[in-house]
């Protein structure tokens, strides 16, 4: 079987793997720029457990599992923490909201705390908690080094076969009697039995070129990054007022986000003031002791939204046969890409549909069996 | 007055005297005068220690935009001390201790953070971690609160010109001729660039350098060129474009600018040399020699060795000699030029000293001598300061004789639409030809600004600059410049020597960053194990050119010795791509930013 990845972020990287791992042969993977050029690399690389839904709290907790052992799987160390999530609530309502969902997470095992906004002063103390209400820490989560996930994958995949061409964008999918039959590159074709399109944000052209449409598209998110102070902030620290986000790498660097007014479609990896602005803002706020720290850096990424803010992926038995796809993912995708990677695996080479992996199928969208998760920031 | 100080002072523009408080001892220095200079004419080169290793560490370069050592400036931890000039009274303090207990685990941290080691024991990755984050030399975040209100100040401009050397100093009064409203921005503490270091005439011109450029300046001045001094660009924004001066001290200006066109005017930068132990303290670079001896009187040591006999390196050795001071230049390339007392055919050298610099081993062909040296001077290549074109957009490429540099054409234009670039920023070597280069493109600027008269004289200003590309002996590198803007035909040259690199195999006391501690030894491991040789996956492996000089002095030393190692062109190996911003600013001061006033 000729398997034809597109994209080389981690679902790419991980289904490559694992198809080889399960014996798979001929598997290639094309990338448009350089391996891992997308999301991945530019990602805030937090793993969590809490979702708002159960089917992606299930998923994310078994996606979580393999994160702990990918360095020993692929031979990086991605040097995993679990520093824990915190969200900061400014009203009974979300309090409540959250209460309810950890009956749900209690049911999984995975419980987190509430925190009053005197503990939390205690227990964080360069957090301004005066207008906080509650907190919930979720201590299950954590982060790792996005690149070196990437980069493991990729070591591990092409040591067991898997070739990775960079530089070759996928100008269409071609199909024959429907019917997979390759990609289009500006070099040539490649001929494929089986075509998986992992081009994060840049997946809906493939699919349209197909004249297969699904409620998705790309929103540019800017993150920016600090220079290094001495490590003091474990946990990321969501601030549900403003939805701005900080969180430390080991390294030192603290790095963090915040929405602003959203504007879909592939736009310029650029940035704008008005965002570092309103990020510095919300930090000076929240934060009284980081307002000396001096911001760095700034870059952007996209996240593949999708209607319900959940991940997409295998297929849909109406598509031509051989088409599997994974996107979608909402800015979640790079904790769920280790075990995407290995259902999709399954998935394609055996037909097999994994318990976990069931609702998360295209076909929810016209079955309208949504999965709308409401925890998408961090 | 300090141990470096010329006895003879030339410097004119010293300003007053005042005295400030270094570690509880009392120096003093001049108010003209950025910390770093006056710490280095008392002697004091060893300022802190680096990340990762705990390797002291002085300034390399002192170009504010050099962010490679910190010190806390009254009271506020990690300042740059070549960004802040002295006035009475001010408290500094260096960090030159090394906790014991680091020794342990500096091997640990050595192998584990920046690369792979694979820790299979998952129950003794979590204890290494906290000792890990721990033991990185980190400073707490500064603590200090704006103390009155920051006035974010928009300004509005038909040029901006990044730059105020001679390059951008030439721009700026061809487009006020044209009356363009023009706003100069610099990082120094007055205009004028690398051309004030110069007491000699530079190369075309018939004066002292020193003296033409004030000149210019006197002109741009006398024209109603808008001036920020002592201010950094920072970036390009989708939505405004950035400025930032650290003044006034502890509080800092921000300025948010909108301009039609843009000129990059932002000089070289010297490349550091690679060799062992090359981040001792008083190993520096050319231009922060060359700035220190003529505008401050500040002899860089007395026993120095300059490395690369090229036409800085030659012309820094004779303003030392004027200042009697012991000098020699060590240069790779074999055969005798027959240039003054250079040491030729340089394979290796290994710097030696506890805390600063005190002896070079240097292997030549058959032979290996020591010198004892207080300073070595990085002189043996250059490379245009490309930070803010590739930022902008701007189309980088690699040309063999000139470096990595934003292509352009002759009218300075870059691939970037209202981007030009003139001067050492192009990759033109100094002297007429900045200035020829600044005048084409504040032409230009006015061109684009739909000022058609101005496009006559600049037909006839392209004639002549050709025929002195001609003269200068770089018509043909800068004809292939041309040529690959037009055809967007990069020429795929594979590079045999590497200028910088006096250092066989790849050590593990060669540094090629000096803000974290990146070797020669991990951008071996990334190219030779993993098999990476485009910077871009080098920099996710390694983290160079991610730290707090955003890549000014690692990147194209990286992107070379990659190329040359790995036998490609620099362009296959390709420079990373650049954001905003050039150098940090304070969380504080951002958020003070109003962005509706734009
Ligand atoms: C700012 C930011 C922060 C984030 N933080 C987190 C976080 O903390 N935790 C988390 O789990 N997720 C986070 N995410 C989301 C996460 O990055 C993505 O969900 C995940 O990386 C998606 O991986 P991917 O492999 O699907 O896509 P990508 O990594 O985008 O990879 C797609 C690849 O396909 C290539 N490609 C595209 N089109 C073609 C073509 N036609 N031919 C060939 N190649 C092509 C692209 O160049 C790219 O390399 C964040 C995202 C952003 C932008």
């Amino acid at each position: 079987m000729r398997i034809v990845i597109v994209g080389s972020g981690v679902m790419g990287l991980s289904s490559a793997y694992n198809l080889a791992k399960l014996g798979a042969k001929n598997i290639i993977i094309l990338e448009k720029e350089y391996l891992s050029y997308g999301s991945t690399v530019r990602s805030a690389s937090r793993f969590r457990v809490h979702f708002w839904t159960e089917e992606n709290s299930r998923f994310a907790l078994e996606a979580k599992k393999i994160m702990l052992k990918l360095s020993s799987i692929t031979g990086w160390n991605i040097i995993v923490t679990t520093g824990g999530y915190l969200w900061l609530l400014f009203s009974e309502e979300q309090v409540k909201a959250f209460r309810e969902k950890n009956k749900m997470w209690e049911r999984l095992g995975i419980a987190g705390k509430f925190l009053s906004s005197s503990e939390i002063k205690e227990r964080y103390p360069y957090i301004y908690t005066d207008d906080v209400v509650e907190g919930f820490f979720g201590p299950q989560n954590g982060s790792c080094f996005h690149s070196y996930v990437a980069f493991g994958y990729y070591k591990a995949a092409t040591k067991l076969g898997a070739r990775l061409f960079e530089k070759s964008p996928v100008k269409r999918v071609l199909v024959e009697n429907n019917k997979v039959i390759g990609v289009e590159l500006p070099q040539g074709n490649i001929e494929a039995d089986v075509v998986l399109l992992t081009a994060g944000a840049w997946t809906d052209e493939l699919l349209i070129g197909l004249g297969i449409e699904l409620p998705t598209e790309p929103e540019r998110k800017e993150i920016a990054l600090t220079e290094s102070y001495k490590y003091f902030i474990k946990p990321l620290i969501i601030d549900f007022g403003t939805s701005a986000y900080i969180g430390q790498a080991l390294k030192g660097e603290i790095l963090g986000s915040i929405e602003i007014p959203a504007k879909s479609g592939l736009l310029p990896l650029e940035n704008t003031l008005e965002f570092l602005v309103k990020w510095a803002k919300a930090v000076y706020k929240r934060f009284p002791a980081l307002r000396g720290a001096r911001i760095m850096r700034c870059w952007s990424g996209y996240y593949s939204m999708s209607a319900d803010s959940s991940h997409i992926m295998g297929r849909d038995p109406e598509w031509p046969e051989g088409l599997y796809v994974s996107y979608g993912d909402s800015g979640h995708g790079f904790m769920m890409g280790p075990l995407i990677g290995k259902l999709l695996a399954k998935n394609i080479l055996y037909g097999e549909i994994d318990e976990l992996m069931r609702p998360f199928l295209p076909t929810r969208f016209k079955e309208g069996k949504l999965i709308p998760e409401k925890l998408v920031i961090g | 007055m300090g141990a470096l100080r010329a006895k003879d002072l030339t410097a004119d523009s010293q300003g007053n005297v005042v005295s400030i408080d270094v570690n509880g001892a009392t120096i003093s220095g001049f108010t003209s005068e950025s910390i770093s200079v006056a710490l280095y004419a008392n002697g004091i080169k060893f300022l802190g220690r680096s990340k990762k290793l705990y390797r002291p560490r002085g300034f390399f370069s002192l170009h504010p935009q050099a962010r490679t050592v910190m010190v806390s400036i009254n009271g506020i931890p990690a300042m740059n001390p070549s960004e802040i000039y002295l006035t009475d009274g001010l408290k500094v303090r260096t960090q030159q201790k090394r906790p014991l207990l680091m020794r342990v685990f500096e091997s640990m941290v050595d192998t584990s953070l920046l690369h792979k080691p694979l820790v299979k024991n998952r129950l003794i990755w979590p204890i290494a971690l906290k000792f890990i984050a721990n033991s990185i030399n980190n400073p707490e975040p500064a603590k200090y609160e704006i103390s009155h209100s920051v006035s974010t100040i928009v300004e509005n401009a038909d040029l901006v010109i990044i730059g105020g050397g001679s390059a951008g100093l030439s721009a700026a009064i061809e487009a006020r001729k044209y009356d363009l409203k023009v706003l100069q921005i610099d990082d120094g503490v007055e205009l004028g660039g690398e051309m004030l270091y110069d007491k000699f005439e530079p190369p075309g011109i018939s004066e002292p350098g020193h003296v033409f450029v004030k000149n210019l300046r006197r002109k741009a001045l006398e024209l109603g060129v808008r001036v920020l001094s002592k201010t950094t660009f920072v970036g390009f924004f989708e939505d405004a474009a950035l400025a930032f001066s650290p003044y006034p001290l502890n509080v800092g200006t921000p300025y948010i600018i909108s301009a039609k066109a843009y000129i990059v005017a932002t000089g070289t930068v010297d490349l550091p040399c690679i060799f062992a132990n090359n981040d001792l303290p008083g190993i520096i670079d050319a231009s922060s020699a060359l700035m220190m001896l003529n505008m401050h009187g500040v002899i860089p040591g007395k026993n120095v060795a300059i490395l690369g006999a090229t036409e800085r390196g030659l012309r820094l050795a004779e303003n030392l000699k004027k200042n009697d001071v012991n000098t020699v230049v060590l240069d790779k390339s074999c055969g005798n030029t027959g240039k003054g007392d250079v040491i030729h055919g340089v394979k290796e050298i290994v710097a030696i000293g506890k805390e600063m610099v005190k002896l070079l081993k240097v292997k030549c062909e058959g032979e290996e001598f020591r010198l004892n040296v207080d300073c070595v001077i990085c002189a043996a290549s250059t490379n245009p300061d490309i930070r803010i074109s590739a930022q902008a957009g701007a189309k980088i490429a690699y040309v063999k004789e000139l470096g990595f540099l934003p292509l352009h054409d002759f009218f300075m234009r870059t691939s970037k639409d209202g981007l030009f670039v003139a001067g050492g920023a192009s990759g033109s070597p100094y002297g007429i030809l900045h200035i020829i280069e600044g005048r084409i493109a504040g032409l230009s600027a006015a061109v684009m600004l739909n000022k058609t008269s101005a496009e006559a004289e600049r037909e006839a200003l392209v004639k002549e600059y050709r025929s002195l590309l001609q003269k200068f002996g770089i018509s043909d590198p800068k004809e292939k410049v041309f040529r690959s803007f037009e055809t967007a035909l990069i020429p795929d040259e594979k590079i045999t020597e590497l200028p910088t690199l006096f250092c066989s195999g790849p050590r593990r006391d060669a540094f090629v960053c000096f803000c974290e501690d990146i070797r020669l030894w991990d951008l071996h491991r990334s190219i030779s194990v993993y098999g990476f040789t485009c910077l871009e996956k080098v920099k996710r492996s390694t983290g160079i050119g991610t730290a707090s000089c955003q890549g000014r002095l690692c990147l194209v030393n990286s992107a070379l010795y990659i190329a040359y190692v790995a036998g490609l062109s620099p362009n296959a190996v390709g420079i990373a791509r650049q954001r905003p911003l050039t150098i940090s600013m304070p969380i504080n001061l951002l958020a003070a930013m109003e962005m509706n006033k734009t």
